[in-house]
């Protein structure tokens, strides 16, 4: 649907080169990345804000490069969602209208308004409406131009984790009853893994793309993104032998049951809730690896405690989060020794 | 009431007493028949009538030119920005009475000469008065209204074009509106300003009575010639009009930002 091909763009000092990827119809596809990365440098580049150095943009095979912004038929909702203080809610949703050939369609504008649960709201002026409902009105009023393609820069940031939930189950009724192809920023993982069907990270002008299987994440091949994509552990590998897979990883040798690559040196890394503790050595059948380690620090936190402990061994520090059901039964300590499992599957592969 | 407060609160009366005391320093020298004599006089209802629609027409015309400009120095970068920018300061710290000697030397040049023969004759007209004015207050108004577009987004204008409206459509539906109480700010700003200048219209128009004789123009040249009582009430009256209009435009725009 919208094809971004060997994307090039400048601004000041920071640019980004040769970015391509593809927004399919009725889908979600989410941004990430951290600030400075060239989120809203690309989403104006799509939304034809900023001329680009190089490469094409393209909307149903048609070139939007030298396109303006009122013709390029793609709704925008930014940030600080720019609904115009001067015209009510009813005014607000309507304003594509005025610059529109097709009537008022009063099904589309009842239907949003029933979704987004606004329906009581229109009368109302903008500067009296909650940030949550400033959110819903703005949605509406980028959906009344029936656009196909909708893009959203971050637009649930200002609001409460529960008002922020609400409005990611109606912004996914609405993609599906609309079926609109939505391309979003966000720097909430949460909101990304709920929302999207494709996930992109943006990191020094580079996209890496990712994704989300019954199994979990199938992270990008880049330390950075994983460490932005909240992966804290890493170990560098090396194969005790060429012809074999054993490894040596937290000071053990291990053969990890796996296809290992056929590199001598690779890295892995572990997210910090896929390692489990116990007081006990681990005798699972499973494909894993177990470390002893001691507890040096604990930081209790609402759904459990994240504790880093240090591998003699390898004179490794590792980041480990227990939720709340498994530490009531354990008992952490600190500086007191514990076993620490990980998963075969839960490993992600490093070049 | 903190220190602090209290010392700021002390500096913004003591600036209303400093004009106040000058106001009231005036009625020393009040003649109540004197005020209703020079009053209704021919030569200064001409003074009032003249300031009066010179100071309209001047701000009308300045305020022409500040809106496109203020938008282009507001929303834009282009090449030559910031010297158009320092420009716009130039009837700001140049003396009118040099601004007005510009615009006589201006106007003694070939091109000048051309000018004044062919089009319209500026130098000792009313013509002049009003050029005099627009000349003075043409950076005052620009300024204003860049003001007042600063504080609006562009963002406004960016996401109305999202929504099919063009770069004039965004502007004509979001931005003018939005912009509406500063532009009525600006304009009144622009026409006292208008209203009270005095020596580029006196360098370029002359003080000539019931020509080219403004209110600001006949307090000095009752002054100059000693007429003290007179200048009293032509002063009282610039005063009232300035003043009271820009305390109605005041209250009118605080019941608008209520409604």
């Amino acid at each position: 649907m919208l094809k971004v091909e060997n994307l090039s763009l400048q601004k000041g000092n920071f640019s980004i080169h040769d970015l391509n990827f593809e927004l399919l119809a009725s889908k979600t596809h989410v941004l990430l990345g951290p600030s400075g990365s060239g989120k809203t440098l690309l989403l104006e580049a799509i939304l034809g804000m900023n001329q680009v150095s190089g490469g094409t943009i393209s909307l149903n095979a048609s070139l939007l490069n030298n396109v303006s912004i009122e013709s390029r038929s793609i709704s925008y909702v930014p940030q600080d969602l720019s609904l115009f203080p001067h015209l009510n809610v009813r005014k607000n949703i309507l304003y594509p209208l005025q610059f529109s050939k097709s009537k008022l369609d009063e099904d589309r504008l009842s239907r949003l308004c029933s979704i987004l649960d606004i329906e009581n709201l229109l009368t109302r002026s903008i500067q009296f409406l909650s940030g949550g409902e400033k959110q819903r009105v703005a949605i509406a009023r980028s959906l009344m131009t029936e656009n196909e393609v909708l893009i959203l820069d971050e637009p649930f940031s200002s609001l409460h984790q529960e008002l922020r939930q609400e409005l990611w189950v109606q912004l996914k009724q609405i993609q599906k009853e609309f079926r609109l192809c939505i391309f979003m920023v966000t720097h909430d993982l949460n909101e990304a893994l709920f929302l999207a069907d494709q996930l992109y990270l943006i990191l020094d002008g580079s996209l890496h793309k990712f994704s989300q299987s019954k199994k979990g994440l199938v992270y990008p091949n880049s330390k950075k993104a994983l460490k932005f994509l909240g992966v804290r552990n890493f170990f560098s590998i090396s194969k005790l032998d060429s012809s074999t897979d054993e490894i040596e990883i937290c000071g053990c040798e291990v053969n990890l049951d796996i296809n290992i690559q056929d590199s001598m040196n690779f890295e892995l890394a572990v997210r910090s809730d896929d390692i489990e503790v116990s007081v006990t050595p681990y005798h699972t059948k499973e494909s894993g690896f177990y470390f002893q380690a001691k507890i040096i620090e604990m930081f209790h936190m609402n759904h459990g405690t994240l504790i880093h402990v240090f591998n003699d061994k390898s004179s490794q520090n590792v980041e480990v989060f227990v939720a709340n059901s498994q530490s009531r039964d354990l008992k952490l300590v600190k500086e007191e020794n514990y076993y620490f499992y990980v998963n075969s599957n839960s490993l992600i592969f490093l070049n | 009431m903190s220190g602090f407060k209290r010392l700021c609160f002390s500096f913004s009366v003591s600036i209303f007493l400093i004009y106040f005391i000058l106001i009231l320093s005036l009625l020393y020298f009040f003649d109540a028949q004197m005020f209703m004599e020079t009053v209704f006089s021919k030569r200064t209802l001409y003074s009032i009538q003249l300031s009066v629609l010179s100071a309209c027409v001047s701000s009308f015309v300045a305020l022409i030119f500040a809106v496109p400009a203020a938008y282009a120095l507001s929303r834009y970068e282009f090449f030559g920005k910031d010297i158009i920018d320092t420009i716009l300061e130039l009837p700001m710290v140049v003396s009118p009475a040099a601004l007005g000697a510009m615009l006589l030397i201006f106007f003694n040049n070939p091109i000048g000469e051309w000018i004044q023969e062919n089009t319209i004759r500026f130098v000792f007209s009313i013509s002049g008065v009003i050029l005099a004015q627009f000349i003075t207050v043409l950076g005052v108004a620009t300024r204003l209204v860049k003001s007042a577009l600063d504080e609006i987004s562009p963002r406004y204008e960016i996401v109305a074009q999202t929504l099919g409206a063009t770069p004039w459509q965004a502007f004509k539906t979001v931005t003018l509106p939005l912009l509406r109480n500063g532009l009525i700010s600006a304009t009144i700003l622009t026409w006292a300003k208008a209203l009270g200048e005095f020596g580029a219209s006196i360098t370029l128009a002359g003080s000539m009575a019931m020509k080219t004789e403004t209110i600001p123009v006949a307090i000095y040249m009752r002054l100059a010639s000693a007429q003290i009582e007179q200048s009293v009430v032509v002063i009282l009256l610039l005063i009232s009009l300035g003043l009271g209009l820009l305390y109605l435009s005041r209250v009118f725009l605080k019941r608008r930002s209520l409604c």
